[in-house]
């Protein structure tokens, strides 16, 4: 049976392999970590292959950003031109990669977050010594990406079945066109937390108020052994970033 | 002639068989409420039509063609759809503008929009509320404010999926009025519905989701 990770020690892998990830300046580093990550996906249990595919659409996107990052990157030598035009430099490719990296890298750490229950996570921000509120951020964050992926979904379709050809529409009306469903979205996350504050609120919450819980979050021998594991392996990938990459 | 037609749709989710070979076609103009328990994959039925739920078998098909072959904005002048949450479908700041938003898109003459939606506007019975910003509507109003807005485009189809939510009394009979006008225009319905009262005073034909398939109810 494989062994159920603490949740301290997925937020210390998730804050490690997105250090790494926004530190790094070196593509292959950035491999390295993204490999890394990819391990303790694994580790962690993450259902990484069925998340990817949900998400598709958001990579695609993220892909064509950043393409379009790497052409307009001007600094570097040219790999790619046509005629007098510099379509693609060195440079701006190795960057685009490394933004590349950073995005999945970022999606690895939560996750890696994701894979523990809210309250467990909660609970491991509080022993840590964090406040407890950025642990219930963070975990309502988590919990409530599905509904409003839905919820964004839904407006997106919403608005595609107004009949527009968007593609007959100049650049202009296309902008302000997409400006429009961002009013929506950013409604119905407002009303969200709204709802969500003044549920908190009658039911006693109050920020900054202490807390007694239950459950106490205990380290076991695996959980040693991985937080040593990740401290040593993050504590390499950081000291070769100046010395290797 | 069948406008939408389910060809032996299977629909599986989590590896449960929400709906089994379904076949079903609904006839240009008809009208038909489809009821069935929480869960029991009205919504996701109904957004098969507009192909936002792909069936994991058979196909749909929307005027004689499969659904996945049209593009979305192909679809939406073909079949208007409510949504259950009016908020994910108000997209500008004042009821009029929302009215005129697909049309003005689409390159429609100023004097046109203006007109329908001052058509709409008065069936709808939105006046009282063109001074209000269109989020700080009530739920009642944002709901006949997305409809409203979907008749803007003269379907062929509509899909309502739980509009009576948030209604009051006098609101249904309202609604219940404005989709027997809609329906005698000849504009094709499905009704999404739990609501029993509101189905009975509607000229309709009941489905019924349960089991994995879908029956006509009778009694009602």
């Amino acid at each position: 049976m494989k062994p159920v990770f603490d949740p301290r020690v997925k937020l210390l892998a998730a804050t490690a392999v997105s250090t790494v990830g926004v530190m790094s300046t070196s593509p292959l580093l950035s491999l390295v970590n993204f490999l890394i990550g990819l391990i303790m996906c694994r580790i962690f249990n993450v259902e990484l292959f069925k998340i990817m595919k949900k998400m598709q659409r958001f990579l695609g996107v993220c892909m064509v950003l950043i393409i379009i990052q790497s052409l307009f990157d001007r600094s570097g030598n040219a790999i790619l031109q046509i005629g007098q035009l510099t379509i693609l430099t060195d440079i701006g490719m190795y960057r685009g990669i490394n933004y590349l990296f950073r995005v999945l890298i970022i999606l690895i750490s939560g996750m890696i977050i994701a894979t523990s229950s809210m309250k467990a996570t909660i609970q491991g921000f509080v022993q840590l010594g964090l406040p407890y509120e950025f642990g219930f951020m963070a975990g309502l964050g988590v919990r409530f990406l599905p509904l409003l992926t839905e919820e964004i979904r839904n407006t997106y379709v919403s608005m595609a079945l107004r009949g527009i050809d968007v593609n007959r529409l100049s650049l202009a009306k296309r902008l302000e066109m997409i400006g429009s469903l961002f009013i929506p979205v950013v409604y119905a996350t407002l009303l969200r937390g709204k709802a969500l504050a003044e549920s908190a609120q009658s039911r006693g919450f109050v920020i900054g108020g202490k807390r007694s819980t239950f459950e106490k979050l205990k380290f076991e021998k695996h959980d040693y052994v991985g937080t040593l594991a990740i401290s040593m392996i993050f504590a390499v990938l950081l000291v070769s970033e100046r010395l290797v990459f | 002639m069948s406008y939408i037609t389910f060809k032996e749709v299977s629909y599986r989710v989590q590896g449960k068989n929400l709906f089994q070979n379904v076949n079903l076609a609904l006839a240009r103009g008809s009208f038909t409420t489809l009821v069935g328990a929480n869960g029991a994959g009205k919504t996701t039925f109904s957004k098969m039509i507009i192909g936002m739920v792909k069936p994991s078998e058979g196909t749909v098909l929307l005027d004689q063609k499969n659904v996945n072959d049209y593009k979305m904005y192909e679809i939406g002048n073909k079949v208007g759809y409510l949504f259950q949450n009016p908020n994910v479908q108000i997209f500008s700041p004042t009821v009029r503008e929302e009215l005129g938003f697909a049309l003005k898109y689409k390159g429609i003459a100023e004097t046109v929009i203006e007109a329908k939606t001052e058509k709409m506007i008065d069936r709808f019975m939105l006046r009282h509320t063109l001074e209000t910003p269109a989020y700080h509507l009530s739920q009642g109003e944002k709901q006949r404010l997305a409809l409203a807005t979907i008749l803007m485009n003269d379907p062929t189809y509509l899909v309502l999926d739980e509009p009576t939510t948030g209604l009051d009394q006098k609101r249904r009979q309202v609604l219940s009025e404005v989709l027997q006008q809609i329906h005698a225009e000849g504009i094709g319905i499905l009704l999404i519905s739990h609501d029993y009262a509101f189905i009975r005073k509607m000229p309709t034909d009941v489905l019924s989701i349960q089991n994995g398939g879908i029956a006509y109810e009778t009694g009602f």
